[in-house]
């Protein structure tokens, strides 16, 4: 009876060259990682670092106060102002932008014909400066503006619109111009990740455009919600510059967003209470990210 | 594997090269970005220093007109002296005293009735001198013969002839310069060419009209001239002979005039505020020799005249200053090899804008102090800007501890610096100044707190307010005008734009409305209708043409129309600020020989140079030293219209200055005509009483005030309604003081 090899040893040798290769590539992964790794923890990690110590001291003597600044932060009111105000904003802001913008892919998607001619149109106001665009809406929505002019025409009396609630309407309208084309980008890769053979044999099995949408489109959209989703809240914060740009420090109170009171800390060397909203801002950042993470995480 | 290498030296060759770039090594320095080095050892030596030159000793009847140099290349002061009516030479002699003669060239009883407006040697070796008629407006020149016994007029047909023609008058031209040419012609500078200079041959014909910036000055040598051209960008050296422009070099000019040298080897030098700069033949870089910054060429009252070289070797330079303060001045500078190139002493100061009076106790202190240096940096300087920005970048260096060593705090946010314990407590150097009465108790005073001082002005002014004595008593609260107002049916006074009726109006009375950082809402729409009356009786307007709106946050404007209107009966009253004695020739023109007064505003003053010292600076003693010196006679006594000196000595000094012969005049488009002169001495005693009874300094928060002006003068327009206005800045200023 001939004898058969030790598989045992081979196993071995093969799991031994298995893990050199993995190492191989942790380290190629490691190496490619490192220059934004190094740049982040430069510019980024190490500075907040700062910032949570700074978040539990004075401003200039540098003496350890505990939680008294987080304390005076959350007893203060022109904070609890701009976190009302921004929450709002986000609140309101994000849920329209995402349904606008799909719905304004899934028009492309289904309307070839110059799908190319209106990509770029509502990608355009992407690329207009802050400082062009905000002088539009001056020239817009300025008391004597033009808006005001056009409503006059119509008998309707004009309205001041920068020192009104109507403020918070401009800004949200702004937002929402500047970043559709962008979000209805996103979605149409999103749209052109989805298998067409899904459709026809969605199709052929009798159902409607709705129950496309509903049962194909909508649960392979999924995954794109999420990172939509976060850019277009990280793009949300953005919108400070037009709101500073219009109204300046102290704009109407609708539009008094975290970053005013940021920027006017920052002037009047306010740095502990700085920091310490700072913190809690990026506590209330990464929390969010989390849940949205599982729930991306439990939909996948 | 030849990728893997070609990849590996990529990486390579791209660290070595930042690593390289990370170099401390840094060649590259600014005026103001210079270290301190602690190691002395290895620093490199040689820098030009200052000396000044001792003038002759005048008599108080005499003035100094002109500082020439002679052919033996000896300083010749030219004086005028007023009782005997009678030019003095002083002549330095080596031993550099002075020897005093009589040039009978210009002591000729034909020039006894004329003025001299200017002088020079020629390069023919002979004086020349320029002379006006002002009865006639007429001038001519003359030059010196018989080695300066007498003097002949030079024919120049074309002084005689109308230079301008204004309905009546006649007004001929009038010599601001003059030159003279190797072959005798004439280089002449009149006031009504513009910019030009005129080129006439010896004989009087015009040969030449060269355009040039005349206000940069000129000068000549052999055949060329040498002036800044039209466009104020560049030198240029224009040969007469061939009437050709033989070389331009591009400059950036600095203030306070400019004075040119050009060297045998046509090295081309030019001294201005920013120090002594040399050009070598047909070279393209500017070398500096002495840097301004570190002598007091860079000081606000020194004008440059004229620039000569010695004979040191290194080559040594004198300057012809003229100051506004103390005269004329001769200033050598001289290379020292022993001192170190950059002083070992660094001051840092900071400003967001151009600080006149520390501009000059900066080249002051540094002339005293040779191992000083004193690096000002005015992050705004002149310019208009985002003041949030500067503000947000001192804050950043202040965080990191590297914030100047003297910061002067117009514009910044004081009363934060001082809760966070930025500034340091000064009253051990500003106490003893006001104890002992060496500066103003009384201003000093508006700045302690619980025993301390964090801040204290340079200067300050007074705003007043002028008019029927009756109004001067009704000014101690906004109700308390419009009671006054609302009394008479004349107007209460001149209309001004919303922006500067609600701006002067905030400053007096914003505490009326906004105490302990609480808005009152009762309070402050009282406050809003009093102003909106005030604006209504005055006719107070978006736009005013008679008043300047260059500087729109200037407080207390007043108008030519106030003015009259006051004189004429019109108006009950006026406000104006008063900065120096020459800012209230109006004033005190208007109240002559008349029932009308002034008075201080609630004994109110603006201060202005709020100067504070950064408690984490790294040359406490030294910038202790320099805050001192700030307050000092010396520094004070300079006249840079920035406002009253806050040394006690220094206000007296100019509380006490005689007539200095300043007459100006205004009219309106009515016709009306108004001249005014050197207040009396009784008006200047009593201003300076009134100026040492002000105690109230008016505090000025820009963010505040630009929010509460936004909002106010639409209300004063009419585009919102009482409530609205009082809501939309609840709003806003509870933000504001919540944060």
């Amino acid at each position: 009876m001939k004898k058969s090899a030790p598989l045992i040893p081979f196993v071995k040798k093969k799991n031994r060259q298995k893990n050199l290769l993995q190492q191989k590539e942790a380290r190629k992964a490691w190496l490619f990682l490192l220059p934004s790794l190094l740049g982040i923890t430069v510019f980024v990690l190490l500075p907040f670092s700062d910032v949570i110590r700074r978040s539990f001291c004075e401003a200039m003597s540098q003496s350890f106060t505990g939680l008294s600044n987080y304390k005076t932060v959350l007893a203060n009111e022109a904070f609890r102002l701009a976190v009302k105000n921004t929450l709002r904003f986000v609140l309101i802001c994000i849920p329209l932008l995402l349904c606008l913008s799909l719905m304004l892919a899934l028009l492309l998607y289904s309307q070839l014909k110059h799908a190319g001619f209106f990509k770029t149109s509502f990608m355009i106001p992407l690329a207009i400066p802050a400082a062009s665009m905000v002088l539009l809406w001056k020239l817009l929505f300025h008391e004597r503006g033009l808006l005001n002019m056009l409503l006059l025409h119509l008998g309707i009396t004009g309205i001041d619109y920068m020192n009104t609630d109507k403020a918070f309407y401009v800004l949200v309208f702004s937002y929402l111009w500047k970043n559709i084309g962008y979000d209805m980008v996103l979605w149409l890769s999103g749209l052109n990740g989805i298998n067409p053979s899904l459709y026809e044999a969605a199709g052929a099995d009798g159902a409607g455009p709705w129950q496309k949408f509903r049962y194909i489109t909508l649960p392979l959209l999924s995954p794109s919600l999420f990172m939509i989703g976060i850019l277009s809240f990280i793009n949300s914060f953005k919108v400070y510059r037009e709101a500073y740009l219009i109204s300046g420090n102290y704009p109407h109170e609708s539009i008094y967003l975290l970053q005013h009171l940021f920027n006017n800390w920052f002037t009047s060397l306010d740095i502990q209470k700085m920091s310490a909203a700072a913190v809690l801002y990026v506590l209330f950042f990464v929390g969010l990210l989390s849940v949205l993470q599982i729930f991306d995480r439990e939909s996948e | 594997m030849k990728k893997r290498t070609t990849a590996y030296f990529l990486v390579l060759v791209l660290i070595v090269t930042s690593l390289l770039g990370c170099s401390r090594k840094n060649n590259i320095r600014t005026d103001e970005q210079i270290t301190p080095d602690k190691d002395t050892s290895v620093q490199e030596k040689g820098r030009y220093l200052e000396k000044k030159v001792d003038l002759p000793e005048l008599k108080k009847s005499e003035s100094i007109l002109k500082i020439l140099r002679n052919k033996e290349k000896k300083f010749e002061v030219y004086a005028y002296d007023e009782a005997k009516s009678l030019y003095n030479c002083y002549t330095q002699k080596d031993d550099m005293s002075w020897s005093r003669s009589e040039p009978g060239w210009l002591n000729q009883k034909d020039l006894k009735k004329v003025s001299l407006t200017s002088m020079c040697l020629g390069q023919d070796g002979n004086y020349y001198a320029g002379f006006t008629d002002y009865s006639t407006t007429k001038s001519f020149l003359v030059k010196s013969e018989d080695n300066g016994s007498r003097s002949k007029k030079v024919d120049l047909p074309y002084l005689l002839k109308p230079a301008k023609k204004v309905k009546k008058a006649t007004y001929y031209p009038s010599v601001n310069g003059i030159q003279v040419l190797a072959d005798g012609s004439l280089v002449l500078l009149d006031m009504w060419q513009g910019n030009n200079l005129l080129v006439f041959s010896p004989d009087g014909k015009q040969q030449d009209k060269i355009p040039a910036d005349t206000q940069k000055n000129f000068t000549v040598t052999g055949s060329t001239v040498i002036a800044a051209n039209e466009s104020d960008s560049g030198i240029f050296l224009y040969d007469t002979q061939s009437k050709s422009t033989t070389k331009t070099y591009d400059y950036t000019y600095n203030d306070n005039g400019a004075a040119y040298a050009l060297l045998d080897d046509q090295t081309l030098l030019v001294g201005d505020s920013a120090g002594i700069q040399r050009m070598i033949k047909d070279g393209t870089m500017w070398e500096k020799t002495v840097d301004g910054s570190l002598t007091s060429m860079s000081m606000p009252t020194t004008y440059i005249q004229d620039l000569f070289v010695g004979g040191e070797s290194p080559e040594d330079y004198y300057g012809v200053f003229s100051d506004s303060g103390s005269g004329f001045k001769l200033l050598h500078f001289i290379f020292d090899k022993n001192v170190s190139a950059i002083p070992s002493n660094q001051l840092t100061v900071y400003s967001l804008k151009e600080n006149k009076t520390l501009r000059q106790a900066i080249s002051l202190y540094q002339g005293e102090n040779p191992d000083t240096q004193i690096n000002y940096v005015a992050a705004m300087g002149e310019e208009e800007g985002n003041v949030s920005d500067y503000i947000k970048a001192l804050n950043t260096e202040l965080l990191a501890g590297n914030g100047a060593d003297i910061i002067l705090l117009d514009g910044l946010p004081a009363d934060s610096y001082i809760e966070k314990g930025v500034l340091a407590d000064i009253s051990d150097i500003i106490k003893p100044l006001a104890d002992s009465g060496e500066i103003l108790s009384n201003i000093a005073g508006g700045y302690e707190t619980d025993g301390k001082i964090y801040q204290m002005p340079l200067r300050f002014s007074i705003p007043v307010i002028y008019g029927k004595k009756d109004a001067l008593t009704h000014v101690s609260d906004l109700k308390d005008i419009v009671d006054y107002m609302k009394s008479s049916s004349v107007p209460y006074s001149g209309p001004l734009t919303y922006h500067q009726l609600t701006r002067s109006y905030l400053a007096l009375y914003r505490e009326e409305f906004l105490t302990d950082k609480r808005l009152s809402d009762d309070k402050f729409s009282a406050f809003l209708k009093n102003l909106k009356a005030v604006a209504e009786n005055t006719g107070a307007a978006e736009t005013m043409k008679d008043i300047n709106n260059s500087n729109k946050n200037k407080l207390f404007w007043d108008s030519t129309t106030t003015f009259f209107g006051i004189k004429n009966g019109k108006f009950q009253a006026g406000m104006t600020q008063i900065t120096n004695i020459s800012s209230s020739m109006m004033l005190f023109a208007l109240l002559k020989d008349t029932t009308l007064d002034y008075g201080s505003l609630n004994s109110t003053f603006l201060p202005s140079g709020m100067a504070g010292l950064n408690k984490s600076g790294k040359n406490q003693d030294a910038a202790k030293a320099f805050l001192k010196f700030l307050y000092s006679k010396e520094v004070q006594d300079a006249d840079l219209y920035d406002g009253f000196p806050v040394n006690g000595a220094s206000l007296k000094k100019w509380a006490e200055e005689d007539d200095k012969g300043i007459s100006i005049a205004t009219s309106d488009s009515d016709g009306n005509y108004f001249t005014a002169e050197w207040p009396g001495k009784e008006d200047r005693l009593r201003l300076y009483d009134t100026l040492q009874s002000l105690n109230k300094p008016i505090k000025i928060n820009e963010e505040l005030d630009n929010i509460l002006t936004e909002q106010i003068i639409p209300y004063l327009k009419g585009d919102i309604d009482l409530n609205q206005a009082v809501s939309a800045v609840k709003t806003k200023v509870s933000t504001y003081l919540s944060e």
